[in-house]
């Protein structure tokens, strides 16, 4: 009788987690939290004000930001007790921004620089291998239809990126309106349209050659559809698509593009940039340039960012936006990718065996005092059980008081990672590890 | 501040551009089709229980079909061939750049035929099959109530027992049905084989995924003449 899923007379499931969640142990903590403090850091440097959007708000309010609000196939919802009506966990914080924007900020002068993290919540496939808990950090800069907006949200993505120590990663840029001008003059029946549109999704070059041939479209569009996959590489492909495009809104378009990639390239980013006038995934609220950052052998993307003047409307205020988010679950990922790291050895871990304690706990003061971390042992054991331990926990010294034959104020420091050691007065050890950390 | 940002090195040298292809006949037509395309892969095929293959500037994976887009999709590999069937029934986020035109295949309704006892009239009908998602989506589509039974292989046997009412199958020429008293009803969709391309390769491997894939491409056209 002791097994504990036994005495609970059950399933076990109260010692497990459901399927798309995990805990995140202390390594991987670790990790987790340094890359949301540096991306937040970054944030900060560029003058984004941080907001806190709640994690549940009304169904529809949320559902707004979908093309089709009555299909809201992603997030979880529950039913309000107390008035009936429908809420629903946020999947996505962008639209909490639009919302926030659309209300609380009407009357604030522009540009607005807002910011935010924080969990979100979607349905996934079973099965699969996907997580239903994201965690997002972004930015959104409000107010502004200027193309230098769009490349400061890029920049801003890449410096976050660069903070968080992701490297190799590449942003890829594309520009909606860009088909949405194509297909704008055809007049296809809705379902022809969604099987093109589908179609250059999934850079599916067989179909849309099928489809194309089956579709009431002109020549020169025809051409320009056909190729449209494979309008993807380096800024190149701004000419290549110069000499293709034949509508004045993919035109305009890809001026627009072109004027992004320029102020890009004044950032210093040009290296990291690749285009993709063919990406139309997911864009139920974009409309301009688009853009997602991507590192070798991880399928999903670290951000997603680009340019949506029509979803702030959405909430009863017109204003032109552009912003990006990342997945700090993703990023995660590309660093445990990248290898170990995280951090290093550090402070201190006191043990004490004199029968007074107080020596052992003013060490521990001071030592965090000097801006060091510190913790005590608080278990009675054997001096290399403790040495043990403390390892484990990532210690860089430990202090020991209170060893036979030692007088009260003096201080053995070792070194967890060689185990050389010195003796000395106990008030200055706080300082001589801090010369060192 | 104009240290410009140099492009990640794509490593092609250093790291080998990952297939994950299915076992059996669609691995020997994709080998034989990389092959005239100019990528070294003949000797795939010489040890039949290997499940990786490492050759010069290329690594090949021989997993199961139903699990090609899965590898692809998760990155573990930057590409893979995978029938249209498969793609519509997980609907992975991978692109699906080519039709390589081999692996002709039909998914099909089909349901015991003559001088067997009618079955009984139901109100849901129950259908036997691989494909749950594209099965209850295309009952759902003709207003049909369906209960679909998930089954991994044998699905022809369901019926003859009683399991289910019909069955949603792939069907090449048929003969399989016919030897066991099925006639088809419907045509569900056709399907052959597709590459695909996990998205972050696209976009960091863009110069040799998109050279493999026009040189693919071209052959194919070739072919077609």
């Amino acid at each position: 009788m002791n097994d504990p899923t036994a005495a609970a007379g059950g399933s076990g499931r109260h010692r497990e987690l459901p399927s798309g969640v995990a805990d995140r142990l202390p390594e991987e903590a670790a990790r987790f939290v340094e890359a949301r403090r540096t991306v937040l850091d970054t944030l900060a440097l560029w003058a984004y004000r941080p907001v806190v959007p709640p994690l549940l708000e009304y169904g529809e309010a949320l559902a707004r930001a979908l093309s089709d609000p009555a299909d809201d196939a992603a997030s979880y919802k529950i039913v309000d007790r107390s008035s009936g009506h429908v809420l629903a966990i946020r999947p996505d914080i962008t639209p909490q921004i639009a919302r926030m924007a659309a209300t609380r900020f009407r009357d604030e002068t522009l540009p607005l620089r807002l910011c935010y993290e924080g969990p979100v919540l979607r349905h996934v496939p079973a099965g699969r291998g996907r997580s239903r808990e994201l965690h997002q950090v972004g930015a959104e800069l409000l107010g502004v239809r200027d193309p230098e907006a769009d490349a400061e949200a890029l920049a801003l993505c890449v410096a976050c990126l660069d903070a968080a120590g992701v490297r190799g990663f590449r942003v890829d840029l594309g520009q909606v309106e860009f088909f949405r001008g194509v297909v704008a003059g055809l007049d296809l029946p809705p379902d022809d349209l969604k099987r093109l549109r589908s179609a250059v999704a999934r850079k599916d070059a067989s179909d849309l050659e099928r489809l194309l041939e089956a579709l009431p479209v002109p020549d020169a569009k025809k051409r320009l559809l056909a190729e449209l996959p494979f309008l993807a590489g380096g800024t190149k492909v701004l000419d290549r698509a110069d000499a293709l495009v034949e509508s004045d809104h993919s035109r305009r378009a890809l001026e627009n593009l072109a004027r992004v990639v320029s102020f890009v390239g004044v950032h210093g980013l040009t290296g990291v940039l690749t285009l993709d006038l063919g990406e139309i995934r997911g864009i139920d609220y974009h409309t301009g340039v688009i853009f997602e950052a991507f590192v070798p052998h991880l399928g999903t993307p670290l951000c997603r960012g680009g340019r949506y003047d029509g979803l702030v409307g959405r909430y009863g205020h017109d204003l032109a936006a552009t912003g990006f988010s990342l997945d700090l679950s993703a990023v995660l990922e590309a660093l445990l990718l990248g290898g170990p790291g995280g951090a290093l050895p550090s402070g201190v871990f006191i043990v004490n065996f004199a029968a007074d304690r107080a020596g052992a706990l003013t060490l521990a003061r001071s030592v965090r005092a000097a801006g060091v971390r510190a913790a005590r042992d608080l278990i009675r054991r054997p001096l290399d059980d403790s040495l043990a331990h403390a390892r484990r926990q990532g210690f860089r010294w430990a202090a020991v008081l209170g060893e036979p034959g030692r007088p009260a104020g003096e201080v053995r420091l070792i070194r967890l990672d060689t185990g050389r050691d010195e003796v000395l007065p106990a008030e200055r050890a706080a300082s001589r590890v801090a010369d060192e950390e | 501040m104009t240290d410009d940002r140099r492009p990640p090195t794509d490593g092609p040298r250093a790291e080998p551009l990952t297939f994950a292809l299915p076992k059996g006949r669609i691995l020997r037509d994709t080998l034989g089709l990389l092959e005239a395309c100019g990528v070294r892969c003949a000797s795939v095929l010489d040890e039949s229980r290997k499940l990786v293959f490492d050759l010069p500037g290329y690594r090949f994976l021989v997993v199961r079909g139903q699990d090609v887009a899965t590898y692809v999709e998760h990155g573990a590999a930057d590409l893979g061939v995978v029938g249209k069937d498969v793609l519509l029934e997980q609907a992975p986020e991978v692109y699906e750049p080519l039709d390589l035109g081999f692996g002709y295949c039909r998914l099909v309704v089909a349901e015991p035929g003559g001088g067997r006892a009618a079955p009984p009239v139901r109100s849901r009908l129950r259908v036997a099959t691989k494909y749950p998602r594209l099965a209850e989506a295309h009952f759902r589509s003709r207003g049909v109530q369906v209960e679909v039974i998930k089954l991994y292989g044998s699905i022809e046997l369901a019926p003859l027992v009683g399991l289910a009412d019909r069955i949603v199958d792939l069907v090449s020429t048929g003969e399989t049905l016919r030897q066991n008293g099925l006639v088809e009803l419907e045509t569900i969709l056709e399907s052959t084989c597709r590459l695909v391309v996990n998205r972050a390769s696209m976009k960091t491997r863009t110069g040799e995924i998109g050279g493999l894939v026009r040189r693919l491409r071209r052959h194919l056209e070739g072919g077609d003449r």
